[in-house]
């Protein structure tokens, strides 16, 4: 579905991606894992067409990269940001409406909504309130949430347990079994290199900008040299 | 009583007229950044329209208004196509060289096409006339000044918080890359605030030729001005700041020519700017503005 060759970010003289070459299969969950300034939000941001890249993107086998962002999202890839990014000024409920706004069939769009409710009911609950005023573990719920109404092919989540309490971040692992298990297509970024390998079918293994290893995460979670030598655990 | 209702009238439909093109400007600002000092050859496009109808022999004001209207809502936009979107990503200051640039060259063209000169546009001098509402004497033009901006504001919030086009405003106005990220066009995002903002500044240009009888080339550097300075007060970025920052520029300007003894009336200027001084020490995000918006400069 997604294949990366020699992808290059750089930002001025700092190189952050060194020619990474990634590939994630239809139906497949696949975690990039790295420690911090490994390059993953960079590679993840070249994947959306939010910082200029060299190397090619190919998706669905057809190239992407000089797609705008705003085209990317139309061919089925949904992002689900770092820091989560949660239009905090706006409602729960407005939150999933521009999630949606790639949709020209606005007549799906309560049926969306719906299944997004079912999904996270905390959201059903808080649907008219400010999406500023939500709990961190809420705001990465409704910042999924927000994805799905884009009806993706292709999510791309960065760093979804970040800055949330163990027992939030179970149930955010939870929800993303589920959309797995649904069949979705995801690629899985995370410091939490537990849960990412307990999810996924493959990794990658990302350092300093280069790829370090990759291979089934079964394999790589049962290998202690690997996982120490580049993400510390 | 009489005089103080009528003072009133008169603070509400010059701080309306503020509050219009402190709109437009905020709209621009709060999405992209930028403050757009071209916005005042927005009205000079739209002032300038009704001096061509004029000249065409099309000087119906049915037909005068709505085309200087639609003529400004066009000038924004070719002003974004043609000028700002080349420096969309540029540093703060690109832009704003180009804004002047923009001013510079609009000016220019119409003191080489038409005049350096005043000419005069009397085609809505119909409008200042007195009328009497019970016992009070009030001017007509001021009543709809104050009318029309109270509709046009309420239609802009309306926009604001029920169309989706509407909700993307103001989610990019914190975070444009978001926007973009559920699938949003940058460019309709973009050319919507020019158009709301040339929509604004063409209304405003109606009342404003309405009240000088004239045109001429620079007769958007006061009102521009003035606009930034409801935008200060306000807080710039914030849209309510920006409405009743010019609602209240309205009533500090026409306060202070009422109060001064008519001699001193040469300083109303400064008095106005040294009120606003004092404002932005107090609360330097000025009324409505957050704290965000100064960044590391914060005490
Ligand atoms: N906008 C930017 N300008 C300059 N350098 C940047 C920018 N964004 C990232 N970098 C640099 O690029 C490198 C990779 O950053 P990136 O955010 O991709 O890492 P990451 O793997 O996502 O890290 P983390 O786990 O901390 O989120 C870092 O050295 C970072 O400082
Ligand atoms: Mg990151």
């Amino acid at each position: 579905m997604l294949s990366i060759s020699n992808l290059v970010v750089a930002y001025g003289p700092v190189l952050a991606v060194r020619g990474l070459s990634l590939e994630v299969f239809k139906g497949e969950a696949v975690a990039l894992i790295g420690p911090n300034g490994a390059g993953k939000t960079s590679t993840i941001m070249a994947l959306a067409g939010l910082v200029p890249a060299r190397g090619d993107i190919l998706f669905d086998s057809a190239p992407i990269n000089s797609l705008s962002t705003e085209d990317r999202v139309r061919l089925g890839i949904a992002l689900c940001p770092e820091g989560r990014r949660v239009f905090v000024g706006l409602t729960v409920l407005e939150n999933l409406v521009l999630g949606a706004a790639s949709q020209p069939d606005r007549s799906r769009r309560k049926q969306d909504i719906d299944y997004c409710f079912d999904l996270f009911p905390r959201l059903a609950e808080r649907r008219d309130q400010v999406a500023g005023t939500l709990s961190g573990g809420e705001q990465q719920m409704l910042a999924i949430a927000r994805a799905l109404m884009s009806r993706p092919r292709f999510l791309i989540l960065d760093e979804p347990s970040l800055g949330l309490a163990p027992r939030i971040i179970e149930v955010i692992f939870e929800h993303i079994a589920k959309l797995k298990a649904s069949g979705m297509t995801i690629l899985l970024v995370e410091q939490n290199v537990g849960k990412a390998l307990a999810i996924a079918d493959r990794a990658y293994v990302l350092a300093s900008g280069s790829l370090r290893a990759t291979g089934k995460a079964s394999d790589l979670a049962a290998d202690p040299e690997t996982i120490s030598a580049y993400l510390g655990g | 009583m009489d005089f103080v209702l009528q003072q009133i009238l008169n603070a509400l439909a010059f701080g309306s007229e503020y509050a219009l093109l402190a709109l437009g400007l905020a709209i621009v600002f709060s999405i992209m950044g930028l403050v757009n000092f071209a916005h005042g050859e927005i009205i000079t496009i739209g002032a300038y329209t009704m001096y061509i109808m004029i000249v065409m022999g099309l000087g119906s004001p049915l037909l005068v208004i709505p085309l200087a209207v639609l003529a400004a809502v066009l000038g924004a936009l070719a002003f974004e196509r043609v000028a700002f979107r080349p420096v969309r990503y540029a540093p703060t200051s690109t832009g704003m060289l180009t804004a002047f640039g923009v001013s510079i060259l609009v000016q220019n063209a119409f003191l080489l096409f038409i005049s350096a000169r005043p000419r005069a546009v009397s085609v809505l001098g119909g409008l200042n006339v007195t009328v009497w509402v019970g016992p009070l004497r009030l001017q007509l033009l001021q009543i709809l000044e104050l009318g029309v901006s109270l509709v046009v504001t309420l239609g802009l919030i309306l926009f604001l918080t029920r169309s989706t086009l509407g909700l993307a405003m103001r989610a990019a106005a914190r975070d444009f890359a978001m926007v973009r990220l559920v699938g949003i066009r940058a460019n309709r995002v973009i050319a919507t605030a020019f158009g709301i903002s040339g929509l604004l500044a063409g209304i405003a240009a109606v009342f404003i030729v309405a009240r000088r009888g004239s045109i001429e080339p620079d007769m958007g550097f006061m009102p521009v001005l003035k606009a930034f300075v409801a935008c200060v007060i306000g807080g710039f970025g914030s849209l309510p700041g920006a409405a009743v920052g010019g609602l209240l520029l309205g009533f500090i300007e026409v306060g202070i020519l009422v109060l001064l003894p008519q001699q001193w009336g040469g300083l109303t200027d400064a008095i106005v700017f040294a009120l606003i001084a004092l404002i932005l020490v107090t609360r330097p995000q000025g009324l409505m503005g957050r704290n965000v918006e100064l960044g590391d400069k914060e005490r």
